[in-house]
């Protein structure tokens, strides 16, 4: 209730009971309504626009008199209403539509500018209505007369501006954040298929996508797998630098391109190449950027060849243990004109399984010192993991780095991790 | 968390000196101290990270936003880095070979001296 930032005799006088009327001094008002009265912040705020002192004193009496009660600021002109506006939240803006910066509609327009979601009730002479009406269609949520007004009548115009301004902004609220949702909903789908998987020994896989706490910051983490008519298993993990929906198109774009060059024969550097030339050709930004890992996992489940594109490693299960694996390769994508990326060649144990994961799954916050969780821990917790079968592996995985990042704002970024178990015939 | 900026004139170069955290929050506001300096005619930057706890993508595409800017300009821009855990950024995301790396600001400026 009390605000140290305002002190002073005229507070004192407002905090005390009701039936003491509040703002009874015409000091306050005359002096300066901007800093004036005690702000309670269970009552409206309601900023009076009127450069007359007379009528402004009228207004401060019906509001007064009005139950339940209200806190009033008065402003002298749009520049003083405009310095008030930023200076607190107001819910509702009393207007006079004759003021020494601007007059009639060009006053409301002004301050409707500024005030973006305040109710805006304006206050017009006798022989006004007109403009009144005038202002309720450009806008204004209501108009009253001046003295024809009682205190009741003024209380429950407030009111009512301040609940219609609130249901119309919730509702433009729901819109926008389920039209966001939708269009995340689409990307999200584009971004993490379905595995193209024939063939009846087709590899285990478990995909797992776990979006950044800041939900309308889309990230652009992409993955794929898709099993060709010989056998062999394609696999691809990657991420789009920055966050938004350009950098989630973008990722899109790059899986869908993977996913056909796969289909088209094309394999190996050739493969990159391709995507690096996609990406400078889509993206929004020439500074966009886009880091991946492709596995090639051969029919006999023997080899596997790693191309790695500025992408963080990959773990390596066998039986209980788990090893991090760097492999040797070439730029991100998007960043070097002519870059070459090496393809690793694994030699795969008899069965195990290949982790691809995004760096989300190690950069979350874990310390007030602003520490992240790190390679090393992660694996260390991947090892402690080691027994368990992929689905729960990764769930454990992910809820490890989500419950160390949980203190500390949880975890920012997208993260998308993908298991893929082997198993070998012979 | 935070990040603060510190931009001063050194020898013909811009040194922009950063400290805390660039993330997704914080890489605007070096995305915007970087084009202030190069759209106001200054293409010889380098950024001091040496300050910097945490770096991600986003904070990668600014440092890539920038020297593609400069370069734009037949300008440079450097990085003066010493901590492994940022370099290791730049080496597995291949853009250790696109900037200058260097221990200190002394040691890139005379690399350019030279």
């Amino acid at each position: 209730m009390s605000d140290p930032a305002q002190n002073g005799a005229n507070r004192v006088q407002e905090t005390s009971t009701p039936e003491s009327p509040g703002g009874r001094d015409l000091g306050l008002v005359t002096r300066s309504a901007l800093g004036g009265l005690l702000h309670d912040r269970r009552e409206p705020v309601v900023l009076l626009v009127e450069d007359d002192p007379g009528d402004a004193l009228l207004v401060e009496e019906l509001v007064a008199d009005c139950r339940p009660r209200m806190s009033l600021r008065w402003a002298r002109s749009i520049e003083e209403a405009m310095a008030a506006l930023q200076s607190e939240p107001v819910d509702c803006v009393l207007l006079d539509l004759h003021l020494p910066d601007a007059h009639g509609l060009d006053a409301l327009e002004a301050l409707r500018e500024w005030t973006g979601g305040t109710a805006v009730v304006v206050l017009t002479g006798l022989a006004e209505e007109e403009s009144g009406l005038a202002a309720v269609a450009a806008g204004a949520q209501d108009y009253l007369v001046k003295g024809r007004v009682d205190p009741e009548w003024l209380g429950r115009a407030i009111r009512y501006a301040v609940q219609r301004t609130q249901t119309e902004q919730s509702a433009a609220a729901l819109q926008a954040s389920q039209l966001r949702a939708e269009e995340n909903a689409r990307l999200e789908r584009g971004l993490l298929p379905t595995p193209l998987l024939e063939g009846i020994d087709a590899p285990e896989i478990v995909a797992r996508y776990h979006p950044g706490r800041a939900q309308s910051l889309l990230g652009g983490d992409f993955y794929d797998v898709v099993q060709l008519p010989d056998g062999t298993v394609e696999v691809l993990i990657g991420d789009v630098s920055g966050h938004g929906p350009d950098e989630a198109a973008l990722g899109v774009a790059l899986r869908i391109a993977w996913r056909t060059l796969v289909l088209s024969g094309i394999s190996g550097t050739e493969r990159l190449r391709r995507l690096d030339q996609i990406l400078a050709a889509e993206r929004a930004q020439d500074h966009t950027f886009a880091t991946l890992t492709c596995v090639s996992l051969l029919a006999d489940r023997r080899t596997a060849f790693i191309v790695r594109a500025g992408h963080p490693g990959v773990m390596v299960r066998s039986g209980s243990d788990v090893a991090w694996l760097e492999v040797p390769g070439g730029p991100a994508l998007g960043i070097l004109p002519d870059a070459d990326w090496p393809r690793y060649e694994l030699a795969l144990p008899e069965r195990g399984a290949l982790v691809l994961f995004t760096d989300g799954l190690f950069e979350g916050r874990i310390a007030a010192s602003g520490a992240r969780l790190g390679e090393e821990r992660l694996l260390a917790a991947a090892r402690a993991l080691g027994s368990l079968p992929g689905a729960s592996f990764v769930d454990e995985l992910i809820g490890h780095a989500q419950g160390l990042a949980e203190g500390f704002g949880g975890l920012d970024d997208d993260v998308a991790v993908l298991h893929v178990t082997w198993r070998q015939d012979r | 968390m935070d990040l603060s900026l510190e931009v001063r004139p050194l020898d013909g170069f811009q040194v922009v000196e950063v400290a805390g955290e660039i993330d997704v929050y914080t890489a605007p506001r070096l995305r915007e101290a970087l084009a202030d300096l190069i759209e106001s005619g200054h293409h010889f930057v380098i950024v001091d990270v040496e300050h910097v706890d945490f770096l991600d993508s986003t904070g990668l595409g600014v440092l890539v936003g920038g020297l593609k800017r400069v370069r734009a300009n037949d300008g440079t821009l450097d990085v003066v880095c010493t901590r492994e855990r940022l370099l290791k950024i730049f080496e597995i995301t291949g853009l250790a070979k696109v900037f200058g790396i260097y221990p200190s600001v002394d040691d890139a400026l005379r690399a350019h001296h030279d």
